[in-house]
This record gives structure tokens, C-alpha cells and sequence, in this order.
């Protein structure tokens, strides 16, 4: 997951998942590059958090993944998938059963 | 399989630091020729500095139409005749090689477009200070100067300042592009370097 620093293209942070989405599927950066008609590099420094893409890419992920955008990208740092599936963070599993 | 090493003037470019010795290198050289034209007398050797600053300036792919020296792209490989961008120091840049250039301005992507973008900017935004002062001043300096002497400093100034502003936003995209993590997804290792327009 992005750690949402500051962009490239000198916009406000913007959080994403997309690492965890192509690792989920087993995609290589240069895979999805290829859907996306994006250069591989592009993917990382999406990755990164180090650029935000224009709406065109944006739609492009959400297409591509089968999400919504704001699956994807969120300008709030994303809580973890286990906390959000469980409902609480491993911490605090035990005090929810 | 391993990828043949990719070289910008002879310097291997696979990391960030060996890019910033490209980038060192280049304006070290770029200072003696500076240095050098101090010497330079006569219209034809003037006529000759045209071509060697066109070639000066293109080395680091400034005048290319794709702008971004692109280090890390596997673009290549969608070029059907072979056709590569740049001098790389292995492939023919695709004038020089009579190949046609399949409109290259449409192979970057948005990323690429941005980055090139504010290296230009960047450029641009620190040159028109010591332009601006050129400008302003030469008047003062060559008031009183013979048409030859004009003639000469203005060869002077123009010739690496030409230079400058082409290769700058090249070198910033040089300097500044990190090295790009192996990705765990990647069954292959992945080429850092393969093409430099």
C-alpha cells in the first residue's frame, strides 16, 4: 500500500492499493503495465505514492481490477484488509469474540 | 537470460549514482568546451561549432521529440522494425539509421509527460535568470566593442547557453529518476536500463 508521500505531480497525498490488488492476482508491474498501456515504471511510482494518476488511469485500475476508484485510492491512509474484513485489528480480536 | 549493459557516453546507467556521474561527467566536459571556445577565431570555425553544438546538445537526447531520457522503459519491444529513440550507445537513433519514427511523442504515458514536464520547467524557470542578465548586460559590455570582438562574445554566449537549454531538463530527469525496486511479482529480473531517448 502507498505510504501516500508527497507526489510528482506536486499534488496532495493520495493513498492506493495497488500493490496489494496485483499481488492478490499474482500480476507483475510489467503485466498490468500492459493492460494500462502505461510504462512499467509508472506502476511504481504509483505504488509508491509518488505519483497520482490523471482520472483517465484512475478509471483505467478500477476497470481493470473490477473496483470502484474509492477502493483504490482514498486520500485517508487505507485501514488494514484484516481490520476491515474482521472488523477490529488483531489487537483487538480477542477482546471482540 | 541476461540483458545486455546499457550505456549513456560510455558510462553504464543501471543506478542512480552512475546516472549522476553521467551528469557530472557531461558538465565537466561541457565546462572545457566552454573554456575552449575562448580560443576560437574565424568564420569557419564558427560554421563549425553549429553541428558540434547540435551534437553536443543531443547527447543526453535533448532534442529528441520524446523529451524524457527514459532509462527504465521496455517500450522497445512494441517497436516492430527494431527502431530504438536514442544514442544508448548500442542502437541506432532512428534518423541516423533511415528507420521511420513511429510518432515516439505518443509512447510516453502520463507519468512520463509530467516528469518531462517539470524537468522542463525547472530548467527553464532557473535559466531566464542568467538569460535575462545576458541580455541586459551585453549591450553595456559590447557598446564600445569591434563588429569582430561583438561577433565573437556573442558566439561565446549563445553557443553554450543553446547547449544549456537543451541538455539541462535532460540532465535534471538524469539526476532525479530513482532506481526502480525489484518487484517480487517478477519472475524475471527486471532490465534497469534499455533505452535512452
Amino acid at each position: 500500500m502507498s505510504n501516500g508521500g508527497s507526489s510528482t505531480n506536486g499534488s496532495v497525498p493520495l493513498y492506493n492499493r495497488i500493490a496489494v490488488l496485483r499481488a492478490e492476482r499474482g500480476l507483475s508491474r510489467q503485466d498490468l503495465a500492459d493492460a494500462l498501456d502505461v510504462n512499467y515504471q509508472t506502476i511504481g511510482f504509483l505504488e509508491r505514492g509518488d505519483y497520482n494518476p490523471s482520472l483517465t488511469l484512475a478509471f483505467a485500475l478500477s476497470r481493470y481490477f473490477g473496483l470502484p476508484i474509492e477502493a483504490i485510492f482514498s486520500p485517508e491512509p487505507f485501514r488494514p484488509l484484516s481490520e476491515q474484513v474482521y472488523g477490529h485489528g488483531r489487537s483487538s480480536s480477542g477482546e471482540s469474540q | 537470460m541476461n540483458a545486455p549493459r546499457k550505456f549513456l557516453l560510455f558510462i553504464p546507467a543501471e543506478t542512480q549514482r552512475s546516472r549522476r556521474a553521467i551528469v557530472i561527467a557531461y558538465y565537466l566536459v561541457f565546462i572545457a568546451f566552454a573554456i575552449w571556445l575562448l580560443w576560437l577565431r574565424g568564420p569557419a570555425r564558427y560554421a563549425r561549432l553549429l553541428p558540434m553544438t547540435y551534437f553536443w546538445a543531443s547527447m543526453l537526447g535533448g532534442l529528441s521529440f520524446t523529451g524524457p531520457v527514459r532509462l527504465f522503459s521496455r517500450w522497445q519491444r512494441k517497436f516492430q522494425d527494431g527502431s530504438a529513440w536514442g544514442i544508448d550507445g548500442s542502437r541506432p537513433h532512428p534518423y541516423l539509421a533511415g528507420r521511420p519514427l513511429i510518432q515516439p511523442i505518443d509512447r510516453l504515458d502520463e507519468h512520463d509527460i509530467a516528469m518531462r514536464d517539470r524537468a522542463h520547467y525547472l530548467a527553464y524557470s532557473t535559466l531566464r535568470w542568467p538569460a535575462i542578465a545576458a541580455a541586459l548586460f551585453a549591450p553595456l559590455i559590447l557598446m564600445d566593442s569591434s563588429p569582430e570582438r561583438v561577433a565573437h562574445i556573442l558566439f561565446l554566449i549563445s553557443v553554450p547557453v543553446a547547449a544549456l537549454f537543451f541538455s539541462l531538463p535532460q540532465a535534471i530527469i538524469l539526476w532525479t529518476e530513482p532506481d526502480v525496486e525489484p518487484d517480487p511479482q517478477e519472475s524475471s529480473p527486471q532490465t534497469a536500463v534499455h533505452t535512452v531517448s
